[in-house]
């Protein structure tokens, strides 16, 4: 796992905290809604994304896949 | 030969009208039938033969003819007909059907024309090059790269914005004199003060001195201003004000409290809660400190409350009150932050 909650994750343009953790088949899903860069306000966009490791880059990646998302949702703690 | 055939053919006749007269009439005339048809096929073969005969009498090369020929010889012709004729109905040359025939453009050297129908392939390199690999995205798939992960404080809440922290600086230029804690006195010079008002206290002095942004609350007999006083303390040479920290006791000097006056001060600090549904006293009490006896140190805080449920719930009688899940359920109460633990041995009943 990468990321547990409250960890705030920095993308170049974006910043968003990681909300709650999901494991499914040894693989972590992360419910993170985005928040400000300066001011850490909450914003309104939610996501579920996971985290890959792509030659020694962290990337993390948005999962749009119903039938995933559905497991997600029903594990996310 | 020629004789001999028709002679054949004259004694066949011959003899298949003699066949003809001892066949039945339906037969007779089926086959008389059929025997005028194939003679009028052959009349008709004779025919033609004596035409293409006159034929090739008068057109010798005929035998030889080829279409091919015919076409290449004729596609100017077609051509001139066409150009004269709208476009809808243009004829197209005739197409051969061998391809042997095929005239090469002439172009001159000093043109390059790329015909349009030409395909243009493209070189091939000596060199193979290396395969451009793309990641493989998937049409769902959307990524981006981290550039850096920061932890959140618990306690640290997220929609606040932070503030900036700024020094004050007072009104006079200088740093505000800090209060001691200990004796909560600015701790001022007030000797010059004391020729000025010989009758004020230490601290009557120091509020003075503190407040001289308004130099005409102060009332005075004689013939005073603020402004010297201004001038004394506004004076460069005077040494910031230093924050004095209280007396430390040493260690052997620090008297133990008992036990009962520890409970006395931390039993300020009771938890008013409504007690959960389905809980007894000693479940609470587990929870709380781990001893299942601190049950008593929660009735002994909520005595006069408790007591009047006994009274009516369960007639007075303190018989086994700390397991009983119904009794105070839902009751608000307080519960101590220290607990003695000790259950008195003789329970009374009340009346």
């Amino acid at each position: 796992m990468f990321f547990t909650n409250n960890d705030i994750i920095e993308l170049k343009d974006k910043n968003y905290i990681v909300q709650k953790v999901a494991l499914i088949e040894n693989e972590a899903y992360y419910e993170v809604q985005e928040i400000e860069k300066d001011t850490n306000e909450l914003l309104y966009d939610k996501l579920i994304v996971k985290a890959v490791n792509d030659n020694s880059t962290l990337f993390i990646e948005e999962v749009h896949d119903h039938e995933l998302l559905e497991n997600v949702h029903a594990k996310l703690k | 030969m020629e004789n001999n055939r028709v002679s054949e053919l004259e004694v066949l006749n011959n003899e298949f009208a003699e066949f003809l007269k001892s066949v039945p009439l339906n037969v007779r005339e089926d086959l008389e039938f059929y025997f005028k048809r194939i003679n009028d096929r052959l009349e008709r073969v004779n025919h033609a033969n004596i035409k293409q005969d006159k034929i090739t009498e008068s057109y010798p090369k005929v035998v030889d003819f080829s279409y091919d020929e015919v076409a290449a010889s004729l596609s100017d012709l077609f051509e001139n007909i066409s150009s004269f004729m709208p476009e809808e109905k243009r004829v197209t040359k005739p197409t051969s059907i061998k391809e042997d025939i095929v005239e090469e453009e002439v172009i001159p050297e000093f043109i390059t024309p790329e015909p349009a129908d030409r395909i243009i392939e493209p070189e091939i390199e000596e060199e193979i090059a290396e395969p451009i690999v793309e990641e493989e995205k998937q049409p769902n798939v959307i990524r981006h790269e981290v550039i850096g992960i920061k932890s959140l404080k618990v306690n640290e809440p997220v929609q606040e914005t932070k503030t900036v922290e700024t020094e004050k600086v007072s009104e006079m230029g200088e740093s505000k004199p800090e209060i001691d804690m200990a004796t909560n006195s600015l701790d001022l010079d007030t000797s010059h003060v004391d020729s000025a008002f010989p009758g004020l206290s230490q601290e009557e002095k120091e509020f003075g001195m503190s407040s001289l942004s308004t130099p005409t609350d102060f009332i005075t007999e004689t013939n005073f201003s603020l402004s010297d006083l201004e001038d004394t303390y506004l004076s460069e040479n005077k040494e910031p004000i230093v924050l004095k920290e209280a007396p430390q006791k040493p260690l052997d000097s620090i008297e133990p409290k008992s036990f009962e006056e520890e409970v006395k001060e931390n039993s300020e600090d009771m938890v008013k809660q409504q007690i959960p549904i389905g809980f007894s006293l000693s479940e609470i009490a587990i929870a709380l400190c781990g001893d299942p006896n601190g049950w008593y140190d929660i009735y002994e805080a909520n005595k006069e409350s408790f007591n009047k449920i006994i009274l009516e719930k369960n007639n007075g009688s303190f018989d086994n009150i700390e397991n009983d899940h119904d009794l105070f359920s839902g009751v608000p109460a307080v519960f101590p932050t220290v607990f003695l633990k000790e259950v008195p041995e003789t329970r009374k009943t009340l009346t």
